[in-house]
């Protein structure tokens, strides 16, 4: 009877051991597929923002250059 | 040999009667309960729930991700026809640009640049040395592109004249449409100095400038072939 209730202890064991690990597997699967992003490099380079001005300091000082 | 069910019954009937008193145990009754519930669990965690779960979240990171796209592309039409607006008003100092720094080395432009300044300052260009580059059209060889950079071609200029000829040409050279960086710059008394090309004392006395400098330009970037 010893035996036996050993036994199932053990199996008890293995079987809450299975259950954490893959409690922990699937959340940390979840986590990653929150934290991985669907934007894809292409549409990452078309949407990187960029200044729409001109630097008119400098054309105004090329312009007061001379050619000869 | 035939089977013989009796006796293969009578053989193992001890096994499946000792099941019996074991099943009936409340602990062990309880122990597979909860080691069945454990593993249903973990089974329909894994290909149950984990599928399910993965999509829902992938799908509002996707909408997450279209909608913050949607913003950023709207602020990028914006800024292009900012960037249209500010191009058309800019439109006529752009060619400056490209005589600043060109597409092609335009080796003899400067040399005729530098001619005209050393003509227009009273100093005579004495010695012109430059790298080798290529005078017209693109790199001869597929390695040595450097479409879209800034390459650099070394210039050594010697010239005489008097002082405030060379101080004028070097101003001359700060103002030049065509930019270029002075590396080093050595003056020293001319050698071939003599009484009928000595100056007057109010313009100085012939010195000789040596100016090892940079000029630069910038090839197209060449598109790339599929």
């Amino acid at each position: 009877m010893e035996k036996s209730e050993a036994n199932d202890r053990d199996i008890l064991l293995v079987a809450v051991f299975t259950f954490l690990t893959v409690f922990l597997w699937v959340f940390f699967e979840l986590v990653k597929t929150i934290k991985t992003t669907t934007v894809s490099s292409t549409v990452r380079q078309v949407i990187t923002p960029f200044s729409p001005t001109i630097d008119t300091t400098t054309l105004i000082q090329l312009s007061n250059r001379k050619t000869y | 040999m035939a089977f013989n069910y009796k006796t293969e019954y009578e053989r193992y009937r001890r096994y499946y009667q000792s099941i019996e008193p074991v099943l009936k145990k409340k602990e062990s009754h309880t122990y597979t309960m909860a080691i069945f519930s454990f593993l249903a669990i973990s089974l329909f965690g894994w290909y149950g729930i984990r599928p399910t779960l993965q999509t829902i979240l992938f799908l509002q990171r996707e909408i997450a991700d279209n909608k913050d796209i949607n913003a950023q592309m709207e602020s990028k039409i914006t800024r292009l026809v900012e960037a249209q607006a500010a191009y058309q008003d800019a439109n006529l100092q752009l060619p400056l640009i490209d005589q600043a720094i060109p597409q092609n080395p335009e080796v003899l432009s400067l040399v005729s640049q530098l001619k005209n300044l050393a003509a227009a300052t009273g100093s005579s260009i004495s010695a012109l040395q430059i790298s080798t580059v290529p005078l017209l059209g693109s790199e001869a060889t597929p390695s040595a592109a450097t479409g879209g950079k800034l390459t650099e071609i070394p210039l050594v200029v010697a010239i005489s004249g008097p002082y405030t000829s060379i101080k004028s040409f070097i101003d001359g050279l700060f103002a030049m449409g065509r930019i270029a960086t002075i590396q080093t710059l050595t003056v020293s008394p001319s050698r071939d100095e003599t009484p009928t090309t000595k100056a007057s004392p109010a313009s100085g006395t012939i010195v000789r400038l040596v100016t090892k400098m940079n000029i630069y330009y910038m090839p197209m970037p060449t598109a790339k072939k599929t």
